[in-house]
C-alpha cells in the first residue's frame, strides 16, 4: 500500500501546487511589459543586452524561458531576442563561466530586458550551470545523449520520401538495427526491446508502420527528439538501454494553418489553430499509405487481392488555464493492416493517449504530472478454410507520472513518483473466423497483469566552475497482479515438460515481485570552456520484453512481463566521453566508450514454439550479454555545408548462464548478438542551397549481421538437410548504401511549399538483409541465396504546402 | 508462416520495394564425418530399411544441377561397414544386412504384431563405436485417407503458367486423437515407354519403371488433436503434368503415425526447409534426432530413426483424362534419325530412379 500513498500524496502536491501558484507575488525581479499600442498578441518579443561584469557585452548565454532552452544565445555584442507566448514566465540568462540570473516577467507586450551576469568564483561554491545551446553537448553533464530536431529530420534523405524518426536514428552513433525494414533499434548493443519510447512523457509501445520499414511517428507533428544512450536521467525508467523522448508540436493559438504532404508513400495532412483564442489550441494530423493504390492497378492478382495500409492519427489540445499552468491532451492511434493474396494477414494497431498538466509554481518550481493510457493490437492470420487460424495478443497500461522540479542556486533537484499498470490480454488463437469455420475451440492463453512503481530523485549540483554531477536514484518495483498458476520444475533440472512436478496456485502476497534500486550517477569536469570529459553509471531494471523467435523484432511481437520465471534484466550501464567544441562551435568532437552488462536477458532455444504456449520458461534461454564499444562523431554546425561523421566500433555478445545443455546456447560458449555489427559508420552532409534548397547526402556503412551458417547437408528420407553452425557463427556480407535528396525552396510564390526530390541506395547496391538456404534450380541441393529487401535504387518525391 | 505465404510476401516486397533473390557464395564451414542414421520401421509388408552416411567436407566441385551449375559436392558418404541391429524390448536382436550403398534392410520378416506392440530401438556398431536411438514404439491409431487429385495449371519453379497435378487427401481423424501425429509421403510410379524400334521378330521393348519422390521438398504434417473427430481435406503434393504421364502413372500416397518426437522432429526440418531469408524465419539451427552414442554424450548424430504405423492409398492416370496433348519423345516415327532420340527413350539407366524391375504396384 506505500506505493499507493507515495502516489496519492504527489497527487495531492499537485493540487496544493496549483492553489500555490495563486498566491505567487512578483518580486523585485519581476518585470511587466504591456504597451497598449501593441496589437494583442499570442507571443511578443523579448530582447535585451547581456553583460558581463566589466560592462561589456557577454556572448553565448543561453536564454531559458520556463526552464525549457529556447534555442537562443546571446550574439558576439550581447543582444539576444527570444520569442515568448504571452503570459507569466520565469526567464533564465545561463553562462558556463557566470552565475544564472532569474527574472519574471509578465509578457503582455513587447520587452526589452537588460541584464548583467556576474563570474562564478571558487568562493561561490553555490553555482547552478545548465549547458544549452550550443556548448551543450560540452557541458551537459549527461554523456550519450543525441538530439535532432524537426528541421534536421526532414532534411534528411529518407526511405521513399518520408522523414522518419526511428530510421533517422541510425544514423547516430551507437545506433544501429537488424537489417532494413526490421522495427525497432538497437542502442549501444541493447535489444530493441530495451528502448523506452516516449511521445512526450507517455510510454509508447509499438512504433512501426509497415513492418517496420518506417515508423508510427508523423513527422510532421515532431518537434525534436532525444536519444539518451546508456545514460538514462532517474526520471526515466523501466527498460535497460536507452530512452527516446519524442516531443510533438502544440497547435497554434493564434490562426489556423493547414499542412498538406503528397509523397510516394503516403499523404499527410495537419490542421492547427485556435479553439479558443490565445486559450485553448488544437492540432490535428493524419497520415494514409499510398500502397493500396499501387496494389489495386497491379496486372497480378495475388497482388490487386493484396492490402497493404496504414494510417496515424494524432490530435492535441493544450489549454493554458492561465499565464503559470497548462494542461496537455494527446492522443495518438495507429494502425496497419496487411492482407497478402488473401493468404495470410496482419493486423497492429496503437492507441497512446495522455493527458499532462505543467506548473510552474514559483520561479524555482515547476511540477509535471502526465497521465496516460494504451491500447496494442495485434494479430497474424492464415485463411486457409482448413488450416487457418488467427492469433491475436495485446496489452493495455495506464501510466502516471508526478516529478517536480526545484532550483536554488547551484543546485537542481527533481523528484517524482511513476506507476504503469500492464494489462496483457489473453493470447488467442481462433479457428473460427472470416471464410475459415472448424469446431475446434479457441486455444487461449491468458497473460500477466503487473504493476511497477519508481519514486525517484535526481540532484544536480555544481560544487565548483568546472564540475557538474547529477546523482539520481530510482527504485524500481514491480508486482504480479491478480492470481497465477505456476508450473513447478524439478529441482536441479532443465525447464522442460519432462521436469514438470507439479502446479502451484499463487495469490496475493504469494504473487512473484521484484524490485531494485537503480542508482544513476553523470559528472562533467570541463578541461576548458569548449572541452569536456564526462563520465556515467546508470542501473537499469526491465519488466517488460517482447517475445518473438524470428531473424529480427517484428510489429506483431508479443509483449511479455515478468512473472513466476521469467526474471526482470537488469542492465548496468558505465559510459566516458570527450568532448570538444572548435572554432566558435562550428565543429564539435566528441568520442565516447561505453560498457554495457546485461543480466537475464532472454534468447530462444532452438526451434522455440512461442505461439500459445502457457509455459513460455521452457523454450526461453536467460542469458548474460556484455557490449562495448567507442564512438566518434565529428559535426559541423554552421557554414553551408552542416552534417556529420559518425563511426562506431562495438562487439555485442551474449552467453547463455544455465548448465543444462538444453538451456544452454552454443555450449555456454560467448557468441555474437543478432544485431552485433562491429563496425558503423555514416556521413551526413546537407548543403544550403539558394532560395531556401538544401542539397543533403547519407553514406550508411557497416559490418554484416550474424547468421548461423550451413556446416555439411545430409539427406533423411530423400530430404536434404541442413545441418547449421553453432549460433551466429557467420556474418552476412556487409551493408554500404548512398542516399541523397534535395529540397527547393518555395516554389509558388503565394505558398509555403517545397519539393522534396530523394534517391534511396543511389548506387542500387543489392544489401543482404539474410543469407539462407534453398534448393538450386530443379535439384535438390541446397545453396546460399541472399535477400535483399531494398536492392535497386527507389527515387521519392513528396511536396509539402503550408497555408 | 507457410511457404505459399512466404512466396507472397516476397512477391509484395518486390514489387513495392524492389526486393530481390540472388544466389550468392558464402563462405561454409564443413564438418566432415558426421554419422547420419535414417530408419523406420513400419507396419506394412514392405522393406524396412535403414540408410547410413557420414556427412563430407565439401571441398571438391563438381556440376550437378540440370542447369549445369557447379556447386561443392557436399553429398554424405555412404558407410558400408556398420554392422545394424534392430532390437525390441526384450533384447530380441534383429540384424540388417547391406543391401545397397548405405542401404541396410531388416533381413528377418519380424511379425505384424510384435511390430505394432513392442518397443525398438537401434544399435549400430561402426568404426568401433555404438551409436543407438532411444526406444520407440509404433503409435496405436491412424487417420483414414481417402486420396484424389485435381489439376490445373499454375506456377511451378520460374514458370507462370505449367499444367499442375494436385495430389490431395481427405483424411478422417479419429475421435480419439489426443496423441495422433501424422506425417505423408508421395511417392510417383510410372511407367516409361521406350521406343518400339520395328524388329524381324517384332519383339516388344520392355518398359522401363520410375520410382520417385513427389514435391520432395515439401514436408505435411497434422496434430491429429486439432481435428479429433474432424475430416481434414488437404493438398499433399504439386507435380508437374509432363512426359511422365504419358502412360500408366501411379501416384501413392503414404500416411504415417508417428511419435511426439518424430512430430517435433520432422516439423523442425519442415521449418528449415520453409526459410525464406524473411523477417519472419526462425532462426535456423542444428537438427536433433533421436540417435546418440552412449560412451561418448559429447558425439552428435544425425537423423532419426522412427517407429511408424503406415497406411497407403494410391490413385492411378492415363494419358486420355487430361484435356492437352501430353506427348511422349520416345515414340517411334519412321524416317527419324535415331540420335534425335533422348537417350532414355534406349535405355532406362539414362532416366534417374528407373529399374526395369516392375514395381509392387504394378504387380497388382
Amino acid at each position: 500500500m506505500r506505493k499507493y500513498w507515495l502516489f496519492v500524496s504527489l497527487l495531492i502536491s499537485t493540487i496544493l501546487a496549483w492553489d500555490a501558484y495563486a498566491q505567487i507575488k512578483p518580486d523585485s525581479t519581476y518585470y511587466y511589459f504591456r504597451n497598449d499600442n501593441d496589437p494583442k498578441s499570442p507571443f511578443y518579443i523579448l530582447t535585451g543586452n547581456i553583460k558581463d561584469e566589466t560592462g561589456q557585452g557577454l556572448s553565448g548565454v543561453s536564454v531559458l524561458v520556463d526552464g525549457n532552452f529556447t534555442g537562443r544565445v546571446s550574439d558576439e555584442r550581447g543582444i539576444y531576442y527570444v520569442q515568448v507566448d504571452s503570459g507569466e514566465h520565469r526567464i533564465t540568462f545561463r553562462h558556463l563561466a557566470y552565475i544564472p540570473t532569474i527574472y519574471r516577467v509578465g509578457m503582455y507586450g513587447h520587452g526589452l530586458l537588460n541584464t548583467q551576469l556576474n563570474p562564478k568564483t571558487l568562493e561561490l561554491d553555490e553555482i547552478t550551470v545548465v549547458a544549452e545551446g550550443a556548448q551543450r553537448n560540452v557541458n551537459n553533464p549527461i554523456a550519450g545523449i543525441n538530439r535532432i530536431t524537426a528541421k534536421e529530420l526532414n532534411t534528411l534523405p529518407n526511405l521513399m520520401g518520408e522523414a522518419d524518426v526511428i530510421r533517422s536514428l541510425e544514423l547516430l552513433p551507437g545506433v544501429t538495427s537488424v537489417g532494413e525494414g526490421s522495427a525497432g533499434l538497437n542502442v549501444r548493443g541493447g535489444q530493441s526491446d530495451q528502448n523506452l519510447i516516449l511521445l512526450n512523457e507517455a510510454l509508447v509501445l509499438s512504433t512501426n508502420h509497415a513492418l517496420g520499414f518506417l515508423s508510427s511517428f508523423n513527422p510532421d507533428i515532431v518537434d525534436g527528439f532525444s536519444l539518451y544512450k546508456g545514460n538514462i536521467p532517474a526520471s526515466f525508467g523501466g527498460r535497460s538501454s536507452a530512452a527516446l523522448q519524442v516531443s510533438t508540436k502544440k497547435g497554434d493559438f493564434l490562426e489556423n494553418k493547414t499542412e498538406l504532404s503528397l509523397g510516394t508513400s503516403a499523404n499527410r495532412i495537419l490542421s492547427s489553430g485556435p479553439l479558443v483564442k490565445d486559450k485553448i489550441s488544437y492540432l490535428a494530423a493524419g497520415r494514409l499509405s499510398n500502397a493500396n493504390w499501387l496494389l489495386r492497378r497491379a496486372n497480378n492478382p495475388e497482388l490487386n487481392t493484396s492490402r497493404l495500409s496504414f494510417y496515424d492519427l494524432y490530435t492535441g489540445f493544450s489549454w493554458k488555464i492561465n499565464q503559470n499552468h497548462n494542461i496537455d491532451f494527446n492522443t495518438l492511434y495507429t494502425a496497419d493492416d496487411f492482407l497478402l493474396a488473401n493468404d495470410f494477414g496482419f493486423e497492429w494497431s496503437n492507441l497512446v493517449t495522455s493527458i499532462s498538466s505543467k506548473s510552474l509554481i514559483s520561479p524555482n518550481l515547476s511540477i509535471l504530472s502526465t497521465w496516460a493510457f494504451g491500447n496494442f493490437d495485434n494479430s497474424y492470420y492464415e485463411t486457409d478454410p482448413f488450416t487457418g487460424a488467427r492469433l491475436r495478443n495485446g496489452m493495455e497500461y495506464l501510466q502516471g507520472k508526478v516529478s517536480a522540479f526545484y532550483t536554488y542556486k547551484n543546485h537542481s533537484l527533481t523528484l517524482g513518483a511513476e506507476m504503469i499498470r500492464y494489462d496483457s490480454k489473453p493470447e488467442i488463437k481462433s479457428f473460427n473466423f472470416q471464410n475459415v469455420f472448424s469446431p475446434i475451440p479457441d486455444i487461449r492463453v491468458d497473460k500477466e497483469s503487473g504493476l511497477e512503481s519508481s519514486p525517484f530523485a535526481s540532484l544536480e549540483w555544481n560544487p565548483i566552475k568546472w564540475i557538474s554531477l547529477v546523482a539520481g536514484l530510482r527504485y524500481a518495483k514491480y508486482r504480479q497482479l491478480g492470481n497465477a498458476e505456476v508450473l513447478e520444475y524439478e529441482i536441479m533440472a532443465p525447464k522442460t515438460l519432462q521436469n514438470i512436478v507439479d502446479t502451484l496456485l499463487l495469490s496475493g502476497e504469494q504473487m512473484p515481485q521484484y524490485q531494485g534500486w537503480e542508482p544513476r550517477l553523470a559528472f562533467r569536469i570541463s578541461l576548458s570552456e569548449h572541452m569536456s570529459v564526462k563520465s556515467g553509471y546508470s542501473r537499469t531494471y526491465q519488466f517488460i520484453q517482447s517475445i518473438s523467435n524470428t531473424t529480427g523484432p517484428t510489429p506483431i511481437d508479443l509483449w511479455q512481463l515478468s512473472n513466476f520465471h521469467i526474471q526482470p534484466q537488469v542492465s548496468d550501464n558505465y559510459s566516458l566521453g570527450y568532448f570538444l567544441n572548435l572554432k566558435d562551435n562550428t565543429w564539435s568532437l566528441s568520442l565516447d566508450l561505453f560498457y554495457r552488462n546485461s543480466l537475464h536477458q532472454i534468447d530462444y532455444r532452438d526451434f522455440a514454439n512461442l505461439v500459445v504456449n502457457p509455459h513460455l520458461e521452457t523454450e526461453l534461454v536467460p542469458t548474460q550479454a556484455v557490449a562495448r564499444g567507442v564512438e566518434l562523431m565529428v559535426k559541423k554546425n554552421k557554414g553551408n555545408w552542416t552534417g556529420w561523421l559518425a563511426y562506431t566500433f562495438s562487439r555485442t555478445l551474449q552467453r547463455s548462464v544455465s548448465s543444462f545443455a538444453v538451456e544452454s546456447i552454443n555450449n555456454g560458449n560467448w557468441f555474437p548478438a543478432n544485431w552485433d555489427r562491429p563496425h558503423v559508420g555514416t556521413l551526413v552532409l546537407s548543403r544550403k542551397l539558394w532560395q531556401g534548397g538544401s542539397f543533403n547526402c547519407n553514406i550508411n556503412y557497416s559490418t554484416g549481421r550474424p547468421i548461423s551458417g550451413l556446416n555439411a547437408v545430409y539427406i533423411v528420407n530423400n530430404r536434404y538437410v541442413p545441418l547449421f553452425s553453432d549460433r551466429n557463427e557467420f556474418r552476412i556480407p556487409d551493408y554500404f548504401r548512398i542516399d541523397v535528396s534535395y529540397t527547393t525552396g518555395s516554389l509558388f510564390i503565394p505558398f509555403d511549399d517545397s519539393l522534396t526530390l530523394g534517391i534511396f541506395n543511389l548506387l542500387g547496391r543489392r544489401n543482404a538483409y539474410s543469407v539462407f538456404y534453398q534448393p538450386l534450380g530443379t535439384s535438390s541441393r541446397l545453396v546460399p541465396y541472399q535477400l535483399s529487401l531494398l536492392g535497386t535504387v527507389l527515387p521519392s518525391i513528396s511536396y509539402k504546402v503550408r497555408f | 508462416m507457410h511457404q505459399s505465404a512466404l512466396k507472397y510476401y516476397h512477391l509484395i516486397t518486390f514489387c513495392l520495394l524492389a526486393s530481390c533473390i540472388e544466389r550468392i557464395d558464402f563462405p561454409t564451414n564443413y564438418q566432415a564425418s558426421q554419422l547420419v542414421v535414417y530408419g523406420q520401421v513400419n507396419n506394412l509388408e514392405d522393406e524396412q530399411v535403414v540408410y547410413i552416411s557420414r556427412t563430407s567436407d565439401g571441398r571438391d566441385l563438381f556440376t550437378i544441377t540440370p542447369e549445369g551449375i557447379e556447386v561443392f559436392n557436399d553429398l554424405p558418404a555412404p558407410v558400408n561397414n556398420a554392422s545394424v541391429f534392430l532390437v525390441n524390448e526384450n533384447g530380441l536382436r534383429y540384424p540388417y544386412f547391406l543391401s545397397t550403398e548405405g542401404k541396410y534392410v531388416l533381413s528377418e520378416n519380424i511379425p505384424k504384431e510384435d511390430r505394432e506392440n513392442l518397443s525398438y530401438h537401434l544399435e549400430i556398431e561402426v568404426d568401433g563405436k555404438i551409436i543407438q536411438s532411444a526406444p520407440e514404439k509404433m503409435p496405436p491409431s491412424i487417420g483414414q485417407d481417402s486420396s484424389f487429385f485435381t489439376f490445373g495449371r499454375g506456377l511451378f519453379g520460374n514458370n507462370p503458367s505449367v499444367p499442375l497435378l494436385s495430389i490431395k487427401s481427405k483424411t478422417f481423424i479419429p475421435s480419439d486423437a489426443s496423441s495422433l501425429y501424422l506425417r505423408w509421403d508421395l511417392q510417383s510410379v510410372y511407367r516409361w515407354e521406350r521406343t518400339q524400334v520395328p524388329n524381324p521378330f517384332n519383339v516388344p521393348t520392355p518398359p522401363c519403371y520410375v520410382i520417385e519422390p513427389v514435391d520432395g521438398r515439401k514436408i505435411v504434417t497434422l496434430e491429429g488433436s486439432r481435428f479429433a473427430g474432424e475430416a481434414v481435406e488437404q493438398t499433399l503434393g504439386i507435380r508437374r503434368i509432363d512426359r511422365a504421364f504419358a502412360s500408366i502413372h501411379y501416384i501413392i500416397v503414404r500416411q504415417m503415425s508417428i511419435t511426439a518426437d518424430a512430430f517435433r522432429f520432422w516439423n523442425q526440418m519442415k521449418l528449415l526447409s520453409e526459410t525464406s531469408g524473411s523477417l519472419f524465419d526462425v532462426p535456423p539451427a542444428p537438427l536433433r534426432g533421436n540417435l546418440f552414442n552412449p560412451d561418448d554424450a559429447e558425439e552428435i548424430v544425425l537423423g532419426i530413426f522412427e517407429l511408424a504405423r503406415a497406411q497407403e492409398t494410391n490413385f492411378f492416370t492415363v494419358r486420355a483424362i487430361f484435356p492437352f496433348v501430353i506427348s511422349s519423345p520416345c515414340t517411334y516415327e519412321e524416317g527419324r534419325n535415331m540420335a534425335s532420340y533422348p537417350p532414355e527413350c534406349f535405355s532406362c539407366e539414362a532416366l534417374p530412379g528407373a529399374t526395369l524391375n516392375v514395381p509392387r504396384i504394378f504387380q497388382r
